[in-house]
């Protein structure tokens, strides 16, 4: 059985704007759910329609199989940890655990069993009875983890959209949640802005845009087959190049032209744009930055187009080094192993790895080759 | 009234240091905090412990000790054990709860103050003599925060937010009726409205989670006075109504960003009825279709640019413009046109808020 289940979830807020559109999702039981999208996609309006925190307009949540729609928070067996949560400034990490506990009025045993369990799950005891200006940035995640699972939830529900952006405290949000879903096993929805999606070890990835699910599926699929312009740019760093293009066919195969360049395509690409009928028409070429390399380095028999382009920009990023170019208006961006400085200003020679080539309808932005 | 939360902190503090198990019940027996199990057992002995005129006395294991308020009977606390140091630690935390209701009852006065202040139910003379009496500084800057739930007499918001600033001994946190939470806070030097809608919105975020209460903050503007509090209020106050109007999806709004909203929720509604018929000419914008108002908001919300609209809506450029002279053809105004589209936006904000006062109406 599925753990949550969203029906024809619509949210309209006053003046018309539609926070979510007939949005229909199923999480299983167990699973580890990313939301992302960009400001304003409507991602946290969703967790917050799950959570009982706002209304949906119409549409149906159900959990464990009951609807729970129009249920109150508390009565939804959820755990929420949004990103301008604090731990109550004047109480040690032991009294902020059972702060909520003994609000719901639970016997001492009960409380004390759940800070023990809790305690050992997140390896908080050492921190127990320190106050939170003792704390380190990791500590503090782990207390307000605690503070959240203590309750014992049966889907927990994370909104880091606003907070956790710097890298370290990334990386140990990622390692956190990695670990208390291991240990746990309870279904766990987290909302993320964009890139930092990448840093979390989800079993699933939800890419959300002006209230529609864009797309559905494990990170690396929608990395590598993304199924719109819109994610294609929007998950993954530095975003794929999108170049305007047009179609062709030459001896029973396809290619694109392009602003200084042409590109037969593999066979199975081709046949589905030709499927598609669009000869002749303009569509929008994507390529990621890896799937490019300035001319010299080694390519497969694939590769058969290229660009000539002006070197505008060197950037080393995490260990990668990255060229900035334009295909006519677009900016573009290939990867390189070695640092090319000193051919700054110089034209060379892009190469476009095929195999690697994305198409979009121009219209409707849809992929074509996916 | 001191909260049980507070009460059971305090024991379980004693225990710590005493390795003694304490118990607080109210008058009628009923366990207000304590660090042992099945405390409610001892109703019966402590009832007849209330009515009896002793101070203190030992019952199966246990000594009972009374806390007075001004001479009335207020807690009964339970020590368990029987020995000398038992006593001795009882009537030490008996003492201790009865300074904590002395120290409760000033703040209790604090707060029946500042009900007040923001009621306007003092006298100019009287705030400055009352707030010298009860050791409030005058001349800081302050600012209001108001905090709506959703459901009524919600204790655990109230709890949440008393917690969150136990700390900060010159904010003043109470509720001022059954859905309204009141956060008078003292603005350190420097602090910028950005900094005070950072607050609003752990607050938010905290009664979500932590209260799993529905709510919407406001704040008003700061002040320097404390004459001048009452105005922060009913800024947060006005941002409250016209936030539910204009910008629903924000659950925090602040009186300084609320822009035209503020001025529109200010018209009568006469005046706002004559500018809709003489702009719309008899129509709503109700009658409008779906698409029509997706288009308008989406040019909106893309400061009136052609292409980028297209492009949001997944529609050609000559589609949106044959939309935009549609409307045109109905209303006489160009949404490409600056002056036409500001008279547009503001007809918009006014039929929400003529719909807004009618709801409220009935």
């Amino acid at each position: 059985m599925s753990a949550l289940v969203l029906k024809s979830i619509n949210k309209i807020y006053h003046g018309g704007h539609r926070a979510i559109r007939e949005l229909n999702l199923e999480i299983g039981e167990k699973e580890f759910l990313v939301l992302s999208g960009p400001d304003g996609c409507g991602k946290s309006t969703l967790l917050r329609i799950i959570a009982g925190l706002e209304e949906a307009d119409t549409g149906m949540v159900f959990m464990d199989g009951e609807n729970v729609t129009e249920a109150d928070t508390k009565d939804r067996g959820v755990a929420m940890l949004f990103g301008n949560s604090i731990l109550y400034p004047e109480m040690s990490v032991h009294d902020n655990l059972v702060f909520a506990l003994r609000m719901a009025k639970l016997s001492q045993t009960e409380i004390a069993a759940r800070v023990k369990e809790t305690a050992e799950l997140l390896e908080l005891e050492p921190i127990l009875g320190k106050m939170p200006d003792m704390l380190s940035g990791p500590e503090i995640f782990r207390a307000l983890l605690g503070r959240a699972v203590i309750r014992r939830p049966s889907v927990f529900l994370l909104d880091v959209t606003a907070s956790y952006k710097e890298p370290e405290l990334l990386s140990c949000v990622g390692r956190e949640l990695g670990r208390l879903h291991e240990r746990m096993g309870i279904t766990m929805i987290c909302a993320v802005g964009g890139r930092e999606a990448l840093e979390l070890p989800a079993s699933r990835l939800v890419i959300m845009n002006d209230g529609v699910v864009c797309q559905d599926g494990m990170p690396k699929e929608l990395y590598e087959k993304p199924s719109s312009r819109f994610v294609a740019e929007f998950f993954g760093c530095p975003p794929m190049n999108i170049v305007p293009a047009v179609v062709f066919g030459e001896d029973n195969c396809v290619g694109l032209s392009f602003e200084g360049g042409r590109l037969m395509l593999p066979d199975e690409k081709g046949r589905k744009i030709a499927k598609g009928g669009y000869f002749g028409k303009e569509v929008l070429m994507g390529i990621r930055p890896k799937g490019v390399h300035a001319a010299g380095e080694a390519m497969s028999k694939e590769a058969l187009g290229g660009v000539a382009a002006g070197l505008e920009g060197v950037e080393n990023r995490d260990g990668e080094c990255l060229l900035h170019f334009h295909i006519g208006e677009a900016d573009c961006t290939a990867s390189a192993d070695k640092v090319l400085q000193s051919e700054v200003g110089k034209t060379l020679i892009f190469e476009i790895d095929a195999a690697e080539v994305h198409v979009f309808d121009k219209t409707t932005e849809k992929t074509v080759t996916n | 009234m001191i909260s049980n939360q507070i009460l059971q902190s305090n024991i379980e503090g004693l225990k710590d240091i005493t390795r003694i198990d304490l118990c607080v019940c109210d008058v009628e027996g009923k366990v207000l905090a304590s660090t042992f199990e099945h405390a409610e057992e001892y109703e019966n002995s402590i009832l007849a412990f209330a009515d009896s005129p002793a101070d203190s006395q030992a019952i199966s294991g246990y000594q009972f000790f009374k806390v007075f308020d001004e001479h009335q009977l207020e807690y009964i606390l339970l020590a368990r054990g029987g020995s000398d140091d038992v006593y001795m630690v009882g009537k030490l935390a008996a003492f201790q709860i009865q300074n904590l209701l002395v120290a409760y009852k000033e703040r209790f006065d604090k707060d029946n103050f500042i009900k007040n202040l923001l009621l306007d139910n003092l006298l100019l003379v009287d705030i400055y003599n009352r707030a010298k009496k009860l050791h409030i500084e005058t001349n800081v800057k302050r600012v209001v925060f108001l905090i709506e739930t959703k459901n009524e007499k919600d204790a655990n918001a109230l709890e949440t937010v008393r917690s969150l600033f136990a700390g900060k001994t010159k904010d003043f946190i109470t509720a001022v009726d059954e859905k309204n939470i009141i956060l008078v806070r003292e603005v350190k030097s420097g602090e910028t409205y950005e900094e005070l809608e950072k607050t609003a919105n752990m607050i938010l975020d905290m009664l979500n989670t932590e209260a799993m209460s529905r709510v919407h903050i406001a704040f008003g503007t700061i002040v320097n006075e404390i004459k001048d509090v009452s105005r922060s209020y009913k800024e947060a106050k006005m941002a409250l109504d016209v936030g539910k109007i204009f910008y629903s999806g924000k659950r925090v709004v602040a009186y300084s960003n609320l822009g035209i909203g503020r001025l529109i929720y200010q018209l009568p509604l006469p005046l706002c009825r004559m500018f809709i018929k003489e702009i719309f000419d008899g129509k709503s914008p109700d009658d409008f279709d779906e698409e029509t108002l997706t288009t308008i908001n989406k040019f909106f919300e893309n400061s009136l640019n052609v292409s980028e609209t297209s492009r949001q809506l997944y529609i050609h450029r000559n589609t949106l413009v044959y939309r935009l002279d549609k409307l045109q053809k109905s209303t006489g105004l160009d949404l490409r046109v600056f002056e036409d589209a500001i008279t547009f936006k503001i007809a918009l904000m006014v039929v929400k808020y003529m719909k807004y006062m009618e709801n409220l109406d009935y």
